[in-house]
């Protein structure tokens, strides 16, 4: 039985972006706040990590110091996009945000932990193999999704993600390529808004910079991370949202969560029929 | 032995029994009984069974965490150090984007 239903078509990639578009618009605000909590000190630090290490003569002196600091702002990000995860998902099932204690908030963050780090090997280590990219990368997407109070082992985490990871391939295929696609799309548009600022701020406010001076100045390896982590902020909320999406549905198949979803909280209110109110009215 | 019809709930001696605890032996209403892993238990031995595996594996659970936890975080500071290492290692002309304004030839 539960086989067969494991077995049935899950939504089309297309589908779950579009979705996952329209959930994210409709997110809280706090919902967001806890995402960019995370990603932007992550992406702020390592942006400065970056300058420093191509810039700084002496930043062997302190490169182990830096690394530590960028690991902790790494995994600081990764437990904020855990528990952006868990807002998305109960948005997804209409019931309140469920309060993690203290301890409980403890073992999200180990877990998250000791799962996440192994994918800053494996995930580009899988994108040169190409094939079983699409895998690793939802693997890692589902421990980030499925992170709660209830999976507070590791051990269990993944095998919940695994075996959402193992459901609805296509799907996972399809909804990854439309997302890399959209994300060289945003990369380059940053690309070209960083490109053409110097020279508005020249032909507008006369504001004469080496950029404007020469923009070739601006091929740089500084240039190219900050590009990146503009397009990381932009597009990894809504891939969170897509596989926070497809961790709802897989899990549904047996729990029926979604149906949950479906119902109405309270009875609809009906329009009461009240006489005196109508004499009141034409009096 | 016991004849369960026989029998009244050790909780409430108005009722008669409906099953009986395998841990304690005692026989329970419909009411004082729940299943648990395919068996039906007293509330009371369902948390004593709740408990006691908890506090078997507390400490060596919190150290095997507390190490996997250490690997992770080792191996993140690894991949940072790497990468740290590895752009301090690059020329400048890299950086700089000078490098590709060189011909090739007189690289070589």
């Amino acid at each position: 039985m539960k086989r067969a239903r494991s077995r049935q078509p899950g939504k089309g990639g297309l589908d779950l972006i579009d979705e996952a578009a329209h959930l994210l618009r409709g997110a809280s605000a706090a919902t967001l706040a806890t995402y960019y909590l995370g990603a932007i000190p992550f992406v702020l630090g390592f942006l400065y990590f970056w300058t420093d290490m191509s810039r700084s003569p002496f930043a062997n002196q302190h490169l182990a110091e830096a690394a530590l600091a960028i690991t902790a702002l790494f995994i600081w990000m990764k437990f904020c996009q855990a528990s952006f995860a868990r807002r998305i998902r109960a948005q997804l099932a209409a019931e309140p945000v469920p309060r993690w204690s203290f301890r409980q908030t403890v073992r999200v963050l180990l877990t998250q932990a000791v799962i996440q780090p192994s994918g800053l090997f494996l995930i580009p280590l899988s994108l040169v193999l190409t094939l079983p990219f699409a895998w690793v990368y939802a693997f890692y997407q589902s421990v980030t999704a499925m992170a709660d109070a209830d999976s507070s082992e590791s051990s269990k985490l993944v095998k919940r993600a695994w075996k959402q990871t193992a459901l609805w391939t296509w799907q996972n295929h399809i909804g990854l390529s439309i997302g890399l696609v959209f994300g060289v799309c945003v990369f380059l548009n940053w690309a070209m808004v960083a490109f053409s600022v110097p020279s508005l701020l020249k032909m507008l406010f006369g504001v004469e910079s080496t950029f404007s001076k020469s923009p070739a100045a601006m091929l740089n390896t500084t240039f190219l991370a900050t590009i990146f982590g503009l397009t990381y902020l932009c597009v990894d909320p809504i891939l969170k949202t897509v596989y926070a999406l497809r961790c709802f549905y897989g899990e549904s198949l047996q729990s029926g969560e979604d149906l949950k979803a479906l119902q109405p909280l309270s009875p609809p209110q009906l329009p009461v029929h009240n006489p005196a109110r109508r004499f009141r009215r034409w009096s | 032995m016991h004849n369960l019809a026989q029998q009244r709930c050790f909780n409430h001696a108005a009722r008669e029994a409906a099953a009986r605890c395998p841990e304690c032996k005692r026989f329970f209403c419909r009411e004082c009984i729940t299943e648990h892993e395919d068996r039906v238990l007293c509330a009371a031995c369902l948390k004593t069974l709740a408990i006691a595996p908890f506090t078997k594996q507390h400490v060596f659970a919190g150290l095997a965490r507390f190490a996997q936890c250490a690997v992770g975080i080792l191996i993140a500071w690894f991949f940072f150090f790497l990468i740290g290492e590895s752009l301090s290692r690059l020329p400048d002309s890299f950086h700089e984007g000078a490098l590709w304004k060189v011909p090739w030839t007189e690289h070589q």
